[in-house]
């Protein structure tokens, strides 16, 4: 679904690599975990994955299609959502969401159906006609994944997603993120939060300075019967 | 403490950042261009009417224009400083009094007020005294008949903006009607402005080379400044007639009318803050449209431009006003340049300030990525191409400025400012002018755009202000080539030839200044 090769990436004005040689790869239907510290490069690798940053060297696929070569399907086959749940404030919840279906040309039965389905899960149908700068951050955050997921993209890449959220909404949202994977589609996200990386991922890459520390096959280890206590692999291996 | 907060508020909003410059520079230059005009014929007319002992008349005229401009001034900042300002929220949760809180506001709007009324008050009053050689008692009671206007104007201001601020906020949920409502107040403001102009222009036309003026024109001044009777009341104080009458009303009233206000803004003021924290918004179902990609696109493009209040005010009133503003300025310049220099002028004056206007109204374009805020990331992450997305932000910024550019061109032509050959001539030229004016802004704003964490409405100040700082320096050679030329050549097609050469002369340089980068935006 997704292939990472050796990507790289420096700063202008920076003698340090902010991406160091990333390399993983997600699977379809899996749920993959991207762990650092702050600063440690996800953001950064995110943006050149998606193609909103130029890389320097390496390669990214996303559903066979590379970023760079075949740009176009690449993007209409994946859905990004910052960490700032940045949406177009002067419209409303339903004109964001409509104005990505247009621009992902999905027609209008199927999007009504799709938003009647997130209105639903989300429990979100009393503001989607409100003007989006009314929002509160978790109602913005709602609206971005309902917006960019709107095309059902086989890869949905999510930037520390539950940041800052209140619990029901943080519930809402890894339901949703559980249940899209079920159904087939790959999600890559990133988050500092232990925990949360530790019950919803299947694998998990563990990066520090914009290097790979570790790739923790989480579903594997508990299939096995093992045990597995991320906080302590993931300070051991931050902490090297 | 109230004086604290009162050097706040200042402070807010004297901030002389980069940011604040650029946020004013185009109400400035619009503004200032505006105030040329006017200076110009205030001093002409000043000495026209002057010479027609016309002195009572021109006084209570120019009163009336203050106070009307002093009441609308005072209603904007009423509901801007006390109703809709946020920081109010700030001040209440730190250990200040809610009541000097009202207090600090109350006194910043006074001293704005107190500023605009009296700097008003010596560009007419005061310029038409030095005129007449009036002595040092009428310059006196210029101080007085200042604090009796701004408190009377402040007064009306205060009382009115509380009925206004209910329509704005019904305006506010109702957006078209909110856009139509804006256009009528810019149409009104200058029809209102044009008439004033006309009435000096024809002042001065009519002075120019006699002593005396015909009758008809004579009674008409009469009975315009005979209409406006509290407004004659000032003259009379300057003037020292009927003191009893003019002192006895013009004071109380304007005590009644602040002390009023003062109350009545309170109570308004008092009862918005506790009612801050509630949301009212009402929520209506609408069906909106799922479009092809680039109508998608420009829908949202104008969406975004005409929620915002100060941009879908910037583009109202510079698509109403260019033709206007064009034409007035031609008129004002021919009228008092023609016969000085020669009728050669005029054909200049129209490129310069058709350019000029061009570059105000296209500044729309150096702000159109900035503007999307920090969701401008959509932009690389959509499956449809940036140089695209670039392109159809040209065109939504820039279809603002051709249309009023086009009717203006069409108003020179009609009014005889400019021939049909000239009128094709500059047509040409200046829509070359203004694609390549706002490519390079839009490019400009793409390389770098500014963007904050919380949205205000009028984002890429920095870049607005270099793309019109650029524009302006290439408008002005443009503009000054226009005027000089025709003295220099007799034949006009060699005028014209010069004037392409310097436009593509500047289309070449910001394709080769955009070149490279252009090739690497993402396709």
């Amino acid at each position: 679904m997704l292939q990472v090769s050796n990507l790289s990436k420096t700063y202008k004005g920076s003698d340090k690599k902010a991406v160091n040689n990333l390399s993983f790869e997600v699977k379809e239907g899996e749920i993959f975990g991207l762990l650092g510290l702050n600063g440690a490069g996800k953001s950064t690798a995110f943006k050149c994955i998606t193609g909103i940053q130029p890389f320097d060297e390496g390669s990214v696929s996303v559903c066979g299609y590379d970023i760079i070569k075949d740009e176009m399907q690449a993007k209409q086959n994946y859905a990004f959502i910052p960490d700032n749940h940045a949406v177009f404030e002067g419209l409303t919840g339903r004109e964001y969401i409509t104005f990505m279906a247009s621009v992902y040309n999905v027609d209008k039965e199927t999007m009504n159906k799709r938003i009647d389905r997130f209105v639903e899960m989300f429990n979100s149908g009393s503001y989607l006609d409100n003007p989006i700068r009314s929002y509160s951050h978790g109602m913005k955050q709602k609206v971005a994944i309902m917006g960019g997921i709107i095309h059902y993209p086989k890869l949905w890449i999510l930037d520390e997603p539950l940041l800052g959220l209140d619990p029901k909404s943080i519930k809402q949202i890894q339901t949703f993120m559980r249940e899209y994977a079920q159904m087939g589609n790959s999600i890559l996200f990133s988050s500092h939060i232990l925990d949360t990386v530790s019950k919803m991922c299947d694998r998990v890459l563990i990066i520090d300075h914009g290097e790979t520390k570790g790739l923790i096959d989480i579903k594997g280890k508990k299939e096995n019967g093992e045990n597995v206590n991320l906080d302590e692999i993931f300070f051991s291996l931050v902490e090297e | 403490m109230i004086f604290k907060l009162v050097g706040l508020h200042l402070k807010q909003s004297t901030g002389r950042s980069q940011k604040k410059i650029a946020e004013y520079i185009l109400p400035a230059i619009f503004l200032m261009a505006s105030l040329a005009v006017i200076v110009v014929s205030l001093y002409y007319s000043g000495k026209a009417f002057d010479k027609l002992r016309f002195g009572t008349e021109y006084i209570t005229i120019s009163i009336f224009i203050l106070q009307l401009i002093m009441i609308v001034y005072n209603i904007v900042a009423t509901i801007k400083q006390l109703y809709m300002s946020n920081d109010s929220l700030l001040f209440l949760k730190l250990p200040i009094k809610k009541i000097d809180i009202y207090l600090s506001k109350i006194i910043f709007i006074l001293l704005n007020q107190y500023i605009l009324c009296f700097g008003y008050l010596l560009v007419t009053a005061g310029m038409f005294g030095m005129i007449a050689e009036y002595g040092g008692v009428y310059f006196a009671k210029l101080f007085l008949i200042s604090i009796i206007i701004t408190a009377f104007s402040m007064g009306a201001g205060g009382i009115l903006s509380v009925p206004v601020l209910y329509i704005i906020s019904f305006l506010k949920r109702h957006n078209i009607l909110k856009l139509i409502v804006i256009a009528a107040c810019v149409a009104v403001f200058f029809t209102f402005y044009i008439k004033i102009m006309n009435g000096f222009i024809s002042v001065i036309d009519a002075t120019r080379d006699k002593n005396y003026l015909n009758p008809a024109l004579v009674n008409e001044i009469k009975d315009t400044a005979g209409i406006f009777v509290y407004s004659h009341l000032f003259s009379d104080i300057l003037f020292g007639t009927r003191p009893a009458l003019s002192y006895g009303i013009t004071i109380p009233l304007a005590g009644i009318l602040i002390t009023l206000s003062f109350f009545i803004a309170k109570y308004k003021y008092f009862k918005i803050q506790s009612e801050a924290l509630e949301n009212n918004i009402k929520s209506t179902k609408k069906d909106v449209p799922v479009l092809k990609p680039a109508l998608a696109l420009l829908r949202r493009e104008y969406l975004l431009i005409f929620r915002s209040d100060y941009e879908s005010l910037s583009f109202i009133s510079t698509a109403l006003t260019m033709p206007i503003m064009v034409y007035m300025t031609t008129k004002v310049v021919a009228v008092s340049g023609t016969a000085d220099i020669g009728g050669n002028i005029v054909f200049g004056i129209c490129v310069l300030t058709l350019a000029v206007f061009i570059v105000i109204s296209n500044s729309a374009c150096a702000s159109t990525v900035s503007r999307d805020g920090q969701a401008a990331y959509t932009m690389h992450i959509l499956p449809y191409s940036v140089k695209k997305q670039l392109l159809i932000k040209l065109v939504a910024n820039s279809v603002v400025t051709v249309i009023p550019f086009v009717i203006s061109e069409i108003v020179l032509v009609a009014t005889g400012y400019l021939t049909v050959s000239q009128f094709f001539a500059t047509l040409f030229l200046l829509l070359i002018f203004i694609v390549v004016e706002g490519f390079m802004a839009v490019m400009n704003d793409y390389k770098s755009p500014e963007y904050s964490e919380y949205s205000k409405g009028n984002e890429g100040g920095k870049n607005t202000l270099f793309s019109t700082l650029i524009g302006l320096v290439v408008a002005i050679i443009i503009g000054l080539l226009a005027i000089l030329l025709p003295f220099v050549l007799s034949n006009p097609e060699v005028s014209y030839a010069a004037l392409y050469g310097v436009v593509i002369l500047y289309a070449v340089i910001v394709a080769i200044v955009n070149r490279g980068f252009f090739r690497r935006v993402q396709r």
